[in-house]
């Protein structure tokens, strides 16, 4: 067996087996079109009048297809047709097969994404910003260039992804409680694989629920499950007190449910979640400090308090593992959380060394033995 | 009773459908009738699975009989009270009513007993592969599946593709680790709540059954993630799952029988080489009496022959 190297060395791998003879018939075209896959399978039609070999033929063809760029379509089963006969021979079965389910699965995903995905990390971080802001309609996906900053070193692309409710939140923050700027996390688009920071702030606690009262916390567990309910879909739905109640006193007519007991209803949006309010998310051209801190002057333009607020940069994050960052040589280790490098963005970027770029912007996994 | 003896080509070629199998362990022997069923001599194993595992090790292997005997004499105490807690539900238990809209939840990922009832799987357990997977508590103190999807094959040349991880529920078991199965035909929904990395996941609804060519069967559906720092709420209809054995998709399709699923199995394997990570808040049943679908796949009849039982 050859080397297998990769999702591409794969292919290349099965190709080996295949016998040189199968190989040549389309090995032979340079250009690797829809039409050269079709005259490769002439080639053989007419080569083999006895069809000798088709079922290593075959087996070749499957794999060539990709690199041909050839989808199965109706065409393709009349090819089959013609050369296996008219009654359902095994390929023309698996053809059926691969038409019967690959269209129903192919635009299935609630987040379509162009098939290749763009190869310039740009236009990727795009899509991935609109897609995380898919939770919210009102987000607005911007890009940014660093370079129109003063202060900024990498002069990079940034793509910032933020909504209105997002900004009311940063709004109403007390500048007391500092907010993190988290990562780098990962996110797929298809294949490729993208590197994205947060912004995030500690999450506002619970109502307090009076654990001595008779049934206020299932009240309250029902009212927030209720809530779960309405809030599917990702989007927000305002619910009436009285419909809540309405909810409850199913359950127990004979009591009367004072209305100062009931707990209002929590109205939240779906940033703000129990492990932290998700204030905005970006992705940069160079994934370093100084472009996260870029970002941030660009958010204070549309969020004039984030001057007030102190803005935490940290490698780590309650929400989960950040990317395990490949720091260029002679680059100490990420600060641990006791070391978080506490930046007041008013008090200017002493201290950010221009050297401290995670080279995270696009990650491309080679596959490693786990 | 009639001893069936397995040969020909095909199962097709025999004459007899799944439903076969399907009707008599639901015990609704009446639709099929014997007549034409035809017994030959055996080919071999063809298709009689020998072993539930297709082979693959399980970890009760390498334990030894006399080990077992103990341990299981030493669940006897557990297990009788579990039993008696099951009649007690039976004789004076109140029979649980879907509420329309609201989520039931069947399994919770808070904390670490929660995450005992999962089995993790990769292809390196069984020589496989290079994967590595893990099921553990989140820093926010919920399930998170994390791992490395690696599609390098192994140089032995058994296997030519390979790259997968995956985290199953035990199968449900009554007391006296006799089976059981979940009960959802009141229900419509499968919901979950989830934080993914924008990965594509496969959810296996498994609903093995009593003979060796329903041992493999599950019904599966794609589960896509968003990505990005905000939970994810996934309802998906029952209508939707497909019928597949040992994960190949089956030409001849069947609406999932709730009532007979018995675990529910994520798994990933989508030929990205990288990390993954899912987080899982929990998974649950919903009813929605305006959901009518039953089957979202066509359900016609093939001409003989031509498709695979």
């Amino acid at each position: 067996m050859g080397k297998v190297g990769d999702e591409e060395g794969r292919y290349e791998d099965d190709r080996d087996e295949t016998r040189l003879s199968t190989r040549e018939y389309f090995n032979r075209f340079e250009e690797k079109t829809k039409e050269a896959f079709l005259d490769a399978i002439g080639g053989y039609e007419e080569a083999e009048k006895h069809r000798r070999g088709h079922v290593e033929f075959i087996y070749a063809a499957l794999k060539y297809m990709k690199e041909f760029g050839v989808m199965p379509d109706d065409e393709m089963g009349q090819t089959l047709k013609e050369i296996f006969g008219k009654s359902l021979s095994h390929p023309q079965r698996k053809y059926m097969r691969m038409m019967y389910w690959m269209p129903k699965f192919k635009n299935l995903s609630p987040w379509l994404l162009p098939n290749p995905v763009p190869t310039d990390s740009l236009e990727l971080a795009k899509l991935a910003m609109q897609r995380i802001g898919s939770v919210d309609l009102q987000t607005e996906v911007e890009v940014f260039d660093a370079g129109e900053l003063e202060d900024s070193i990498d002069g990079t692309w940034i793509v910032s992804a933020q909504s209105q409710t997002q900004r009311k939140l940063i709004a109403k923050h007390s500048t007391d409680k500092p907010i993190y700027v988290e990562g780098a996390f990962r996110i797929y688009l298809r294949k490729a694989c993208l590197a994205y920071f947060i912004l995030r702030a500690e999450p506002e606690p619970k109502p307090q629920v009076d654990e001595d009262a008779d049934d206020e916390p299932a009240l309250w567990c029902a009212s927030q499950m209720a809530l779960t309910v309405l809030n599917r879909g990702d989007c927000l739905l305002h619910l009436e007190v009285g419909m809540l109640q309405h909810i409850f006193q199913w359950k127990n007519p004979f009591r009367e449910v004072p209305k100062e007991k009931l707990l209002p209803p929590v109205q939240s949006s779906v940033h703000e979640q129990e492990d932290g309010v998700i204030l905005a998310a970006c992705a940069t051209g160079t994934s370093s400090k100084d472009s996260l801190l870029s970002w941030i002057r660009f958010l204070q333009q549309t969020n004039p308090r984030l001057g007030d607020i102190p803005v935490v940069f940290s490698f780590h994050s309650p929400l989960g593992s950040v990317v395990p960052i490949e720091l260029p040589k002679d680059e100490p280790e990420p600060p641990s959380k006791a070391e978080e490098d506490v930046k007041r963005l008013h008090g200017g970027v002493e201290g950010d060394d221009p050297e401290e770029t995670l080279e995270t912007k696009m990650v491309n996994f080679k596959p490693i033995p786990g | 009773m009639v001893v069936v003896q397995w040969s020909g080509l095909s199962m097709t070629s025999l004459g007899i459908s799944r439903s076969f199998f399907t009707s008599v362990s639901h015990r609704a022997p009446g639709r099929w009738a014997l007549a034409g069923f035809h017994t030959s001599a055996p080919l071999g194993p063809m298709f009689w699975e020998k072993d539930e595992r297709s082979g693959y090790k399980s970890q009760l292997d390498d334990v030894p009989r006399l080990k077992l005997v103990k341990d299981g004499l030493k669940m006897m105490p557990s297990e009788c009270k579990k039993w008696i807690e099951e009649w007690k539900g039976k004789l004076f238990g109140d029979f649980a009513m879907p509420r329309p809209g609201i989520p039931d939840n069947v399994w919770k990922f808070d904390s670490a007993e929660d995450l005992s009832k999962w089995t993790v799987t990769v292809d390196a357990d069984n020589s496989e592969g290079f994967s590595s997977a893990e099921l553990v508590l989140s820093p926010v103190g919920k399930g998170l599946f994390q791992g490395n999807l690696c599609t390098l094959v192994p140089r032995e040349g058994r296997i030519k593709r390979t790259g997968y991880c995956a985290m199953k529920s035990h199968r449900l078991t009554r007391s006296f680790q006799r089976y059981d199965t979940y009960d959802w035909r009141d229900y419509t929904h499968l919901v979950m709540r989830v934080r993914g990395d924008g990965r594509t996941y496969m959810l296996n609804l498994h609903t093995a059954g009593f003979y060796d060519i329903l041992w493999n069967d599950m019904y599966q559906y794609l589960l896509f993630t968003r990505g990005g720092p905000h939970w994810q709420y996934v309802r998906i209809p029952f209508s939707k799952f497909f019928f597949s054995s040992k994960g190949r998709i089956q030409d001849k399709q069947f609406a999932i029988q709730l009532d007979r699923v018995n675990s529910l199995g994520i798994g990933v394997g989508d030929k990205i080489n990288g990390p993954f990570r899912l987080e899982i808040d929990y998974i649950g049943v919903e009813m929605d009496p305006s959901y009518q679908e039953e089957f979202a796949y066509e359900l016609y009849t093939m001409p003989k022959y031509t498709t695979a039982h």
